[in-house]
C-alpha cells in the first residue's frame, strides 16, 4: 500500500493554470481539476447527452498528491502563493486549501466492486473476472467494462436485453445501431440470432465491441459508421442512442425494415418519448409495446402487422 | 447509447505516462471507472507527445463507462517552451526567469482560446499574462 498527501486548492477558474504550475513546481506529478466550469466545457464539446444541473460557479477544485508530505508551514506558504496570484493580475476569488491522506487501496481495484454479474431474465451479464458457474437455462454475456458505453447496468440497455428475450430470434437478422460495448449485439447472437450487424460512429466503441465479441466467441465484425454502412434488411433493428439521433435515423430505419420487422428504440428520456412516438407514427410504424424504467423509455415499433405464427 | 454524464474530471498529466498512481487513480477511483483502461487508452493516444504535460478531460457516464479528449498543453507549459526554460520561478516577485513579448502572450492565448473557456480573447490574454507573471516571467510590449 502507498500513501500520499492530497492537497486541494479551491480557486477561481481564471487562476487554474497558474495554481497547477505552482503545484507541479512543488513536486506534484500532475493535477486533477473539477468544477462546474469544467462540466460546462464538456457540455460545449458535446461529450454527453444529459448533464447534471450546473450552478455556474466560477470556482474549481485543483488536487495534487505528494508522496513527501508538506508540513503545516509549507502548506501555509503554498496557500499564500496562491492568494498572491492576484498581484499578477489573476482573479483568484476566495481561496481555500484542504488536505487529507489518501491510499491506493482506495482505488486500485475498488472500481471492480461496482461490476458484478446482473440477471436480466435468463441473460446474465458478467465481468470477465467474475464468471459464474454456468447453468443450463441461462445465457451468459461477458462484458469487460471499458470506455464504450453499455455495461448492462443502465436502464436503457437493461430494457433492450429484456425485449430481446421476448421474441424468438432464431433465423432472425438483427442490427445494432450505436453498438457501444457491443452488449446488445452479443446478447442477440447468444440468444440465437442468425446474423448480427453492429455499427458505431465512435472508433473506440468499434474496437471495444470487437474485443467483447471475441471474449464471447461470437461471430461479429462491427463497422464504424451508421445504418448506411449495412446492406440489406433486418428483422430486428435496435437503436439504443438518444431521442435526437433516433428521430434523425427513423426514415432510414424504416426503409431497411421489411413488413413485420421490429424496431427497438431505447435511451429516450421521458420528456422526449412522445416526440419519438409521433415521428414513428408519421412514418407508418406501429407501436407494439413500451417499457419504462426510472426516467428512461423503451419502445418496440413494427413495420405493419406482426403475426403470431 | 444515451450518455448521461455523472462527472467530468480534467487531469493534467505527462503524455504517454499515465499510471494508476495519483493524480489519475485518486481522481478517477472514486467514480468507479476502470483506471487501467483509461491509462492504456490515454498513453496510446498521447505516446507521440514525449512526456509533455497534457490536459485531458474525462467524462464519466452514469453506467461508469467514460470517454476522454485531450486539449492543448497548459499555458505554463507553452510559456516555458517559448522561453526555453525548464522551471518557473519559485519566488516570482523577486526572482525573474526572463522576459516575453506581449505579442507572444497573445499568440499563446489564441492557441489556448478554445480550451480556456475564456469569453473573449482579452480574457484569455489576461489569464496567460497572469500565469506568465506568476511564473516570474516579465511581460513586455
Amino acid at each position: 500500500m502507498n500513501y500520499w498527501q492530497e492537497v486541494e486548492i479551491i480557486v477561481n477558474y481564471e487562476a487554474q493554470e497558474a495554481v497547477s504550475e505552482i503545484l507541479m513546481n512543488q513536486g506534484a506529478k500532475g493535477v486533477a481539476i473539477e468544477g462546474d466550469i469544467i462540466m460546462q466545457q464538456a457540455l460545449a464539446d458535446r461529450l454527453g447527452d444529459y448533464f447534471p444541473h450546473l450552478t455556474g460557479s466560477e470556482q474549481v477544485a485543483i488536487k495534487a498528491c505528494f508522496s513527501k508530505y508538506k508540513t503545516e508551514r509549507e502548506l501555509q506558504h503554498l496557500l499564500k502563493s496562491v492568494q498572491d496570484l492576484d498581484k499578477f493580475g489573476l482573479n483568484v476569488g476566495r481561496v481555500k486549501l484542504n488536505w487529507k491522506i489518501v491510499c491506493d487501496k482506495e482505488w486500485a481495484d475498488v472500481w471492480k466492486d461496482h461490476y458484478h454479474p446482473i440477471n436480466i431474465g435468463k441473460v446474465v451479464v458478467q465481468p470477465s473476472w467474475e464468471i459464474l458457474p454456468p447453468q443450463d437455462n441461462k445465457v451468459y454475456v461477458t462484458i469487460d467494462p471499458g470506455m464504450a458505453f453499455g455495461t448492462g447496468t443502465h436502464p436503457s440497455t437493461f430494457m433492450c436485453i429484456e425485449a430481446l428475450q421476448q421474441m424468438d430470434l432464431a433465423d432472425k437478422v438483427v442490427w445494432d445501431i450505436g453498438t457501444g460495448s457491443g452488449i446488445l449485439a452479443i446478447t442477440a447472437a447468444k440468444l440465437g440470432a442468425k446474423q448480427i450487424e453492429a455499427v458505431d460512429i465512435d472508433p473506440v466503441a468499434v474496437k471495444v465491441c470487437s474485443l467483447n465479441a471475441e471474449l464471447n466467441q461470437v461471430n461479429l465484425k462491427p463497422k464504424q459508421g451508421s445504418i448506411d454502412q449495412i446492406n440489406g434488411t433486418a428483422d430486428v433493428i435496435i437503436v439504443n442512442i438518444i431521442a435526437d439521433v433516433i428521430i434523425e435515423l427513423l426514415p432510414q430505419i424504416c426503409s431497411k425494415l421489411p413488413p413485420k420487422g421490429l424496431l427497438f428504440v431505447s435511451g429516450i428520456i421521458n420528456q422526449r418519448a412522445e416526440e419519438v412516438r409521433q415521428e414513428a407514427y408519421q412514418l407508418g410504424l406501429r407501436q407494439e409495446w413500451e417499457n419504462r424504467q426510472g426516467e428512461w423509455v423503451f419502445y418496440c415499433f413494427s413495420q405493419g402487422e406482426v403475426s403470431d405464427d | 447509447m444515451a450518455k448521461k454524464v455523472s462527472a467530468v474530471v480534467k487531469l493534467q498529466v505527462p503524455a504517454g505516462k499515465a499510471t494508476p498512481a495519483p493524480p489519475v487513480g485518486s481522481a478517477l477511483g472514486p467514480y468507479g471507472i476502470a483506471i487501467m483502461e483509461f491509462c492504456k487508452a490515454f498513453n496510446e493516444r498521447t505516446a507521440q507527445q514525449g512526456g509533455m504535460i497534457i490536459p485531458v478531460v474525462i467524462t464519466i457516464y452514469e453506467d461508469r463507462s467514460f470517454s476522454f479528449i485531450t486539449k492543448t498543453p497548459p499555458a505554463s507549459v507553452l510559456l516555458k517552451k517559448a522561453m526555453n526554460i525548464e522551471k518557473a520561478s519559485g519566488e516570482p516577485n523577486r526572482k525573474k526567469v526572463g522576459t516575453i513579448k506581449r505579442a507572444k502572450v497573445q499568440e499563446i492565448a489564441e492557441l489556448k482560446m478554445a480550451d480556456l473557456n475564456a469569453v473573449d480573447i482579452d480574457a484569455a490574454v489576461r489569464m496567460v499574462e497572469g500565469t506568465a507573471r506568476s511564473m516570474g516571467i516579465i511581460v513586455k510590449d
